[in-house]
Formats: structure tokens, C-alpha cells, sequence
């Protein structure tokens, strides 16, 4: 383990100790957390023969690379990744804009019948998908949508709930000083949310960018039900197709082998986003 | 997202809100509307684009055909299929083939209904069944018999196709492969343990005399298994045992009216398959057998002797590193009745081009057998292909006796309305315990005919 | 109706009023005319489905609320009511009381931290049939991973997935894992509490308890009713993982609603009855959300409130 603790001088004793405890405790719950993973990872290196065997064994005998070759293809993944590219960047623009926007007049401003549309807004997160489904799916056959791209891009751009009400919690934690001095230097209330109230929000708009990453990466059910041409899948949709059939059963090695490939680019985002993801809003200027 | 310098403060007036929320109004009540035109009877349906313009016009007729993904050579298989009768047909009909994994199939097809543009033809299993009962699906028995061959019973399995016939006499689906259930066995194991292969004169006492002998066991635990109830712990491979002493689950196939499961020659068969696990113990019980969960899994784990299963598992053991082969189901006392599925395709009746669709089916169940033979991914339907030396040449020795059963097969399946309902609601929860040991099999059959019976009431 | 009472009610407005409520408008526009296109309308179809026979295939028959009386009937309806109920009430709280007593490690100032935090949040980003396919892998049997690691701390596991008894633990355990999602907001909560706040505590000579009572948990409250929301709504409608990993079973110990729901939508297709069925499940997650929204004022406390009132 190696954790250098990086300021120790200031500290007591038993705040070293602490911290210590600290890393402790999560290095053991990174273990439990990686369990499943390293499992996966066995697992998708394994030969077919191994896969099922009692007790498990967690080195392969002879390392199969080639199931990662054989689920890369299989995924064909350069389609797949185009596609899936393609929606998702468009879906977080939408997301990122529409979100960011919204939540400002809901944290903001007065007026009448907002937390109505507020609350009417939240009512939607509760909503069981599998109703709305159908009547959309009716909807977006009658215009036409249907075998396009567009029944998974066009709502971003209207406010997910989720992300609406995210930003609005942050939103409500930022003192209104600043924005009532620019206020009185004449900025005008777009002003505020571009200029104040957008660069305060990078934490979180990283947030909403890899929650929307991730959601739309890995939902196979609305691009499934919305594109019928094999040719215009997604790698989420791609990955059921290792489930197998009903009647044949899974691959298990390629399955996993497949997922593992398929965690590769949220995992890469993550990694990049992860110091704003979290970054506090005090290291943002808010307490000036 | 420039607006922010050119945006005056107030531009967006009163006016302009009121506008967009009209705007936003209209569009809500065109939403709604379509939604609703799309499912109220008075609505009139769109003018049906008049089918079977195909031929006449001169253009190429093109159209959808779905099946369920099953593995990527299989798949691959398929595409190539179309890629086969798109040449043959070239410049009149053009198919484009898509597959789609199994959770997904049923609910893109149905959807595809409820937006009145259904999939022209689509591989049958028995949710299709609910689209007869809709009269969504297109009656076949025409084409069928302007095809003649497929009337043959000297080229095809007519007989079989009977109980095909909905309402008694007319084809809906025409069968393009069949599956039969069969006894897996290691041979290495056998040879191991000096006992003799299973063959078509074994009862299953024969079975379970066997499995004693093959059972091996270290301390308390048991390292290999004689056996293992494999697809008897599915209802219809447990209902086999019924039928080979003359009983079934349930009255008839179509439309059942009655569920007979607590009859005694039900329960028999139900007690014989859980007291291989819980009384003779010569084979893992629900418990044990999760370890591994996929049937794949247990046989082909090497540690069980045999396993009845479907035919449709030959194609995942062919890598497997010791010699098997398979043997018919064993009989009751003095017969076995072994279960049959077909595999084929409906056409529906408001597609768009019916014509182009059926001639797909019918293409599928007659000239290209002879392919469906040489890939060996399906078992054909015609019997002179599926009895050819490049059909069986490439499948265990012991699968033509497997076929030979074939006369006297029945169809392992259930159509009725209600059921997937029943299946999922009455026959999973109650076999769950049933394997489990929780119940006994007078008790589960009890339960499921009760149950059962009260949803077939429910109509 | 609605759009006359407004107008005369914003005619009482002051003109500075008026104007906020048109910037407001402005700022709402995205989410009012998403609402009115891509959920209203199929929200009212879907309730209107709810009285009706529908399975897809041919046109919807009216039929009242026999389905909701049905449902009333059915004993699998309470049955799913049930396992719905129990895993939410077992898996939001430790979900939450989990991922903060994380988020609290995870804020230590050590270097490296990343390398956790990546880790406790990588099974959020793992695709959601993958991981399903994972866990019934994992939870297979008396030799599956974790119970060979029980096995190994001499403890005999549970047939985790055939077993009635114990398939909803494994499903809730499948819920903690994937708790980096709600510890990662934590974190961002807690990187928001003013170091000086926690050093003024200190001075006060509050202890690293009191700290946390009084100065920490207050001012995250707002993160944890953020939370709290999500993970009820999140937990009354688990799907994928339901639905992969055991299906419903064994003998219906893992019936979600949302499970029972699927079923009579897409395989059975009742579709009237599961458009009434989501009707019975929203109004339950709303009823309780509301619960949670009502309750806030006692405990959830805002730092705009702390800076005063301006």
C-alpha cells in the first residue's frame, strides 16, 4: 500500500491514525468491490471447458486472449462504437444545455404555477417506463421516427427530470450575492446563468455529463425497441446478443469478455472526468 | 449557445410565451390524438397500403423477416439464407433479414402490431399463436398446397403437421425444421464405469439402475453424478413421462379445456423425477445442479453420465473434450412417447408484402432443406434431407434413432391464450418448490391443476 | 380553465413580478414543452389504457376499472407489493448510510485517492445486463464466488438464487455494490462544506462525532434528501437486474412490481392490466416522495438559508 499521507507534520497523531484507518478500510472495501470484476476478468480469459467448473478456478490454465478478438468482432465494434458515439454526444450536449438551462428557472425565479411544473417534472422520474413505452412508440411511429436516431436524441433537449432537479439542488446551495451584484452592474439574467451561475456548475455539469454518458451508453432497451436495422445498434444492444437464446444459453467467456470490453470507454471518461466530477464547489470561488 | 450577449432583457414578451405555449398545446394534442388513432376502434385505420402490389408493378418487392438470435454461426447462417433466396428471387423479392436477441423478439414484434406495421414474416414459437387467435396471421393452407411437395407424406412429415392446423384444417405456420428431446450420455464415463450405453429398449428404472453404478462419491461428496433430470425439470420434458404411460398435463394441445396434472399418471412421473434427486439421490438436486445453472453446464462439465435435453443442445457440445452421443428417452414400462417442436414461419396478414413473405416460407421448408442439411443448424423438416448422409453424417450415431421415434412423437408445446400467463404464474412458481423438495408431487399437481384450471376459466 | 385563473393572477403581480415569471417561463421552456410532448401525452393514453383491455394486437376494449379490481384480487399483485416493499425499505437505507460512511473515507485528503474513488464508482459504469449476467454467475450455487469465499472463512452460504429465503438478499446485495453512484453525490456534498466550518467546530472543540452531527450532516441534509428521493424511486422500480438475475423467482420471492409489470405488458400481454398496475406503482412512489418533500423543511437545510435571508 502506498498512500504517503501528504501532510502529516500538521497533523496530530491521532488524525494520522485516522487516516490511516481510513485507507485501510478502503482498500479492503475496494477488494469486495473488485471481486465481481476480477471474476469477470477470469472469466473472459477462460476456454469454454473451464468456464463451468467446480470449485472455480480464477487463473485460466492457458490464457485466451482470442475471446476478446472473438467478441470484438462479434460486437462489430467500429459500427457499434460510431452509433453509439454518435447518440451519446448528442444526448449529453442536449442533456448538458437543456438540464443546466431549466434548473435555473426553477432555483431562480418566481412564478406562478413553477413548482407545479416542478413537481409535475419530478412525477415523471417516477413514472414506470414500461407504460410510457408504448403510447411513445405509437407516437414516434406516427411521425415517422421510428428506425432513426431520434426517438433517443430529440428528449435530451428537454430537460431530463433526473439531471433538472440535480442542478437545481445545486443551483439553491449558491449564495444569491453574487448574482445580485452583477445584477446591479446591469447584467441581464441570461448574463447571470451563462456567465455566474454555468461556470460555478463544472462539478456538476461533469456529473450530469458521465451520469448521461453512462445512462445512454448502457441502455439497450430504448435502442432495441427504437431501431429494428441491425446496422444501427448500439454496443448495449450488441452485448444482449451474448445472453444466447433461450434454448442455448450464454457464452459465458464471451459474455464476459464482451462486457469487459464494452466497460472500457465509461471507465476512460470516468477516469478523465473524475477530478471536476467531484470537485468541491468551494474550490470554485463560491465564498467570495 | 451564443445567445447570451444578444439576448435583451424582456425580449421574450408576454406574447411570445403565450405563443410557445400554444405552440406546446397543439403539439400535446397531436401527440395525443395520434396516440389515440393509433388504438380507438373508431378511428379509421390509415387507408391499408394496398398489399400485394409486388409482382404486378414490376418492382422489387422488398420486406422483413425476424428471427431470434441464437449464436453468431447461426445468426451468420441466416443472413446467408437471405443472401441465397435474395439471388434466387433477384429483382422481384429482396428480404432483409434481422435477428434479434430473445427477450427482445417478442415484445418488436407485438409492437410492430400495435403500430399497424407489422413484421411480414417472422419465426414462429408459440407467442405467435396469440396472433392466430387475433386473426393477424395469414392462413398458409393455399400456398401449402399449391407447393405440392409439402403435402407429400412421402417427402415431408405430414401427419405431424395436423396439430399445426388451428382450426382444424388450415396451416398458419409453415414448418421449416423440427426438435425432438433425446437422452445425452458421456460415453468416457460409461466406458469408466463398464456400464452399457443406453439404447432405445432402456426403461427409465434401467436409467436410474445405471446411475447408481455410475455415481461416484468422495466422503459426503459426491464428484460424479449417474444423472441428472436435465430438461425434465421443464414441463414438458416432465410431461413426457406422463405421456409415455398414455397420460399428459392437460387435455389437448390447442385450446386446452382442462389441466390434468394431479392425475395419477402425471404425479407418477412428477415422483419419479424428484425422487432420482431427493430419494434414489443419483442425481444433483435443484440445489446442486445451480451450481453450473445452464444445462450446457451440467453435462458439459463432464461430471454427469446423462441428461435428457433438447436437440437444439447438440450444437453447444461439439467442443466438449469426451465422446458423447444420444439415445431416445427411455420408456415408461413398455413405451415412450418423445416430444417434438417445430420451427417455421408465419406471415402477417396485413404485412405489406404477403406475397414476397410467403414466398420466403415456403422457400425455406422446400429448396433450401438441402442447405439446412449441409449446415446442420437446424433439423430439417424434409425428410429426405434430414435422413441424408450430410445431414446425420456430422451428428452422433445414435441421433438416428432418435428420429426413428418420430411417428409417434406428440408436440411439446401448449396454445392457448393464457398460456404464458399459465406457465409463468401457475407452472414456475409451484415446480420452483416442487424441485426444491418442498412439496410433494400430489401436492404440486394439486396446485397447478387448481390454479391452472382457474385461468383457463378466466378465459 | 387553468390558463384563465393564471392570467389574473399574474395581472396581480407586480411588473417586476411579471417579468421574473416571464424569464422563468423562458428558462422552464425546455422542460414545460418536453412535458407536453414526450410525457403527458402518453401519460394520458397510458392511464386511459389503464381502464381498458389491451394486448397489443388488436384495438383496446373499454372496460372500466375491472382491472384495477383485479388487481385488488390477485394475491401475486400483494405478493409483488411485497418483495417491492422490503427490498426498498432494507436497500435505500444502507444504500445510503453506505455511501455516505464512503464518501466520508473517500474526502480524506490522501493522495491517491482517486485510484478509490474510481473504484467505488466502476460498478455504476458497467452496463446493465452485463452486471446482471455477472452477478447470477457470481451468486451461482454452493461453489459461486462468494460462497467459496465464505466457504474459505468456514461459513456455509445460502443457495443464494434458488433459494426462496435468500434470492432477495442477493439482489439487494447486488443494490449496495452499486451504491458509487449515490456515494459519488455525497462526495460532491462533502467537498462543499466550508473548511473553515469544520475548523471553526474544531476550535469549539467539537469532536469528530459532533462534527459530523451538528456541522456535516446539516449542511449535506440537502444531499441526502437528494438521495433519499432517488433511491426510493430508484428501489421501487428496479428492473434489469430483477428481471436478469432471478426473473421473478423462485416461487415468486423476487415478484418486483416492476417484474409483474414486464410480465403482463410484454409476455402476457395484459397490456390495460400492467398500464393500471404502473398507475397503482406511480402513485405509491409518489405518495411517498411527497412524504420525503414534506418532511424537509424539519430537515434539510439549505446554505442560501445560512447566508441569510438576502
Amino acid at each position: 500500500m502506498h498512500t504517503p499521507i501528504r501532510w502529516f507534520r500538521r497533523r496530530s497523531s491521532q488524525q494520522l491514525l485516522m487516516a490511516i484507518g481510513a485507507a485501510l478500510l478502503l482498500l479492503v472495501g475496494g477488494a469486495v468491490i473488485m471481486v465481481p470484476f476480477l471474476w469477470m476478468i477470469s472469466t473472459s480469459l477462460k476456454q469454454a471447458g473451464e468456464v463451468y467448473l467446480m470449485p472455480p478456478i480464477w487463473v485460466p490454465s492457458d490464457l485466451q486472449w482470442v475471446n476478446f478478438v472473438t467478441a470484438w468482432t462479434r460486437l462489430n465494434f467500429s459500427l457499434y462504437a460510431s452509433n453509439t458515439f454518435l447518440i451519446v454526444s448528442t444526448v449529453m450536449i442536449g442533456t448538458l444545455f437543456s438540464a443546466s438551462f431549466a434548473a435555473y428557472g426553477f432555483a431562480r425565479l418566481r412564478a406562478p404555477g413553477r413548482d407545479f411544473i416542478f413537481m409535475l417534472l419530478l412525477a415523471t422520474l417516477m413514472l414506470p417506463g414500461a407504460v410510457t413505452l408504448v403510447p411513445t412508440y405509437l407516437m414516434f411511429n406516427k411521425i415517422g421516427w421510428v428506425n432513426t436516431f431520434l426517438p433517443l436524441i430529440a428528449p435530451a433537449f428537454f430537460g431530463n427530470a433526473f439531471f433538472v432537479f440535480l442542478m437545481r439542488q445545486f443551483y439553491i446551495t449558491i449564495p444569491r450575492e453574487l448574482e445580485e451584484s452583477a445584477m446591479m452592474d446591469g447584467a441581464t439574467i441570461y448574463q447571470i446563468w451563462w456567465h455566474i451561475m454555468l461556470p460555478l456548475s463544472g462539478p456538476v455539469l461533469a456529473t450530469i455529463a458521465v451520469f448521461t454518458f453512462v445512462g445512454t451508453y448502457n441502455d439497450f432497451f430504448t435502442p432495441l425497441i427504437y431501431l429494428s436495422d441491425d446496422t444501427m445498434h448500439t454496443i448495449a444492444v450488441a452485448l444482449t446478443y451474448f445472453q444466447g437464446s433461450a434454448k442455448i444459453g450464454p457464452k459465458m467467456h464471451l459474455l464476459m469478455a464482451a462486457v469487459s470490453i464494452s466497460v472500457i470507454p465509461p471507465l476512460v471518461l470516468f477516469l478523465f472526468a473524475q477530478r471536476y466530477f467531484v470537485r468541491g464547489i468551494v474550490t470554485t470561488g463560491i465564498k467570495g | 449557445m451564443s445567445q447570451e450577449h444578444d439576448t435583451p432583457n424582456g425580449a421574450l414578451n408576454r406574447r411570445r410565451f403565450l405563443r410557445t405555449m400554444a405552440l406546446g398545446t397543439a403539439a400535446l394534442a397531436a401527440g395525443v390524438l395520434a396516440a389515440c388513432s393509433a388504438t380507438q376502434p373508431t378511428a379509421a385505420p390509415e387507408a391499408p397500403a394496398a398489399p400485394a402490389t409486388d409482382a404486378a408493378t414490376g418492382e422489387v418487392a422488398k420486406f422483413k423477416a425476424l428471427m431470434w438470435s441464437n449464436s453468431p454461426v447461426l445468426d451468420e447462417n441466416f443472413k446467408k439464407r437471405a443472401d441465397l433466396f435474395n439471388a434466387k428471387y433477384s429483382g422481384k423479392y429482396e428480404v432483409d433479414m434481422q435477428l434479434l436477441p430473445w427477450d427482445q423478439y417478442w415484445p418488436k414484434v407485438d409492437l410492430a402490431y400495435a403500430s399497424k406495421d407489422p413484421i411480414d414474416v417472422y419465426f414462429w414459437d408459440v407467442q405467435a399463436y396469440g396472433h392466430y387467435k387475433q386473426d393477424l396471421l395469414k392462413n398458409l393452407q393455399e400456398d401449402v398446397n399449391v407447393a405440392a411437395d409439402l403435402s407429400n407424406p412421402e417427402l415431408y412429415p405430414t401427419n405431424l403437421f395436423d396439430v399445426w392446423r388451428f382450426d382444424g384444417s388450415n396451416l398458419f405456420a409453415i414448418p421449416e425444421n423440427l426438435q425432438m428431446m433425446q437422452m445425452y450420455y458421456n460415453k468416457d464415463l460409461f466406458d469408466k464405469a463398464g456400464v452399457k450405453y443406453p439404447d432405445s429398449s432402456w426403461t427409465w428404472n434401467d436409467v436410474l439402475a445405471a446411475a447408481e453404478k455410475l455415481k461416484i462419491s468422495e466422503g459426503d461428496t459426491v464428484t460424479q453424478w449417474g444423472f441428472d433430470i436435465g430438461d425434465l425439470g421443464v414441463w414438458w420434458g416432465a410431461q413426457t413421462l406422463a405421456w409415455s404411460q398414455g397420460g399428459a398435463f392437460f387435455d389437448k394441445i390447442v385450446e386446452p379445456s382442462k389441466f390434468t396434472v394431479s392425475e395419477e399418471k402425471s404425479v407418477n412421473g412428477l415422483k419419479f423425477i424428484q425422487d432420482a434427486m431427493y430419494v434414489n439421490k443419483v442425481a444433483p438436486d435443484q440445489a446442486t445442479r445451480s451450481i453450473v445453472g445452464q444445462e450446457v453446464g451440467i453435462f458439459g462439465s463432464g461430471k454427469v453420465a446423462m441428461t435428457p435435453g433438447g436437440s437444439w443442445g447438440m450444437s453447444g457440445y461439439t467442443d466438449l473434450k469426451f465422446k458423447w452421443d444420444v439415445a431416445p428417452l427411455p420408456k415408461w414400462t413398455d413405451a415412450t412417447v418423445m416430444p417434438y417442436w417445430f420451427g417455421g414461419w408465419v406471415v402477417a396478414k396485413d404485412g405489406k408484402q404477403t406475397d414476397a413473405a410467403t414466398a420466403w416460407a415456403i422457400w425455406c421448408a422446400t429448396e433450401y432443406q438441402q442447405t439446412m442439411a449441409e449446415t446442420r443448424d437446424w433439423i430439417p423438416i424434409r425428410t429426405d434431407a434430414r435422413n441424408s448422409a450430410a445431414f446425420l453424417g456430422g451428428l452422433p450415431a445414435g441421433f438416428k434413432s432418435v428420429l426413428d421415434t418420430l411417428p409417434d412423437a406428440k408436440l411439446g408445446d401448449m396454445y392457448h391464450k393464457a398460456g404464458q400467463q399459465i406457465l409463468g404464474e401457475v407452472f414456475g412458481p409451484i415446480l420452483d418448490q416442487f424441485w426444491n423438495n418442498k412439496v410433494t408431487a400430489e401436492e404440486a399437481g394439486k396446485q397447478i391443476d387448481e390454479k391452472a384450471n382457474a385461468l383457463l376459466a378466466k378465459g | 380553465m387553468v390558463q384563465e385563473s393564471r392570467t389574473i393572477e399574474s395581472r396581480r403581480l407586480g411588473k417586476r413580478e411579471r417579468r421574473e415569471a416571464m424569464h422563468a417561463y423562458v428558462f422552464m421552456s425546455p422542460v414545460i414543452i418536453g412535458l407536453l410532448l414526450f410525457t403527458l401525452g402518453p401519460v394520458i393514453v397510458s392511464l386511459g389504457l389503464s381502464f381498458t383491455e389491451y394486448n397489443l394486437l388488436s384495438d383496446p376494449k373499454w372496460i372500466g376499472v375491472e382491472n384495477y379490481i383485479e388487481m385488488y384480487g390477485e394475491d401475486l399483485f400483494w405478493q409483488s407489493l411485497r418483495v417491492s416493499a422490503i427490498y426498498s425499505v432494507v436497500s435505500v437505507p444502507l444504500g445510503l448510510v453506505l455511501a455516505l460512511f464512503l464518501a466520508i473515507l473517500l474526502n480524506q485528503k490522501i493522495r491517491g485517492m482517486y485510484v478509490f474513488r474510481a473504484i467505488y464508482y466502476l460498478p455504476t459504469v458497467i452496463s446493465g445486463v452485463g452486471v446482471a449476467m455477472l452477478w447470477r454467475w457470481i451468486f451461482n450455487g454452493q461453489y459461486g464466488v462468494i460462497n467459496t469465499l465464505l466457504h474459505n472463512i468456514g461459513v456455509k452460504g445460502p443457495n443464494w438464487l434458488i433459494d426462496e429465503n435468500w434470492a432477495l438478499t442477493a439482489l439487494i446485495i447486488t443494490s449496495i455494490w452499486g451504491v458509487g453512484g449515490t456515494m459519488l453525490i455525497f462526495l460532491a456534498g462533502l467537498q462543499g462544506i466550508p473548511q473553515e466550518l469544520m475548523e471553526a467546530a474544531e476550535i469549539d472543540g467539537a469532536g469528530r462525532w459532533q462534527q459530523f452531527r451538528h456541522v456535516t450532516l446539516p449542511l449535506i441534509s440537502h444531499v441526502t434528501f437528494f438521495n433519499l428521493v432517488l433511491g426510493i424511486i430508484g428501489a421501487l422500480q428496479v428492473f434489469t437486474d430483477a428481471y436478469v438475475i432471478t426473473n421473478g423467482g423462485p416461487n415468486n420471492a423476487t415478484m418486483f412490481i416492476s417484474v409483474y409489470l414486464y410480465r403482463h405488458a410484454f409476455i402476457y400481454l395484459n397490456f390495460g392490466y400492467s398500464a393500471a398496475l404502473a398507475w397503482v406503482l406511480f402513485m405509491i412512489v409518489l405518495t411517498l416522495t411527497l412524504l420525503v418533500f414534506r418532511s424537509s423543511p424539519i430537515w434539510v437545510f439549505y446554505e442560501s438559508e445560512r447566508q441569510g435571508k438576502s
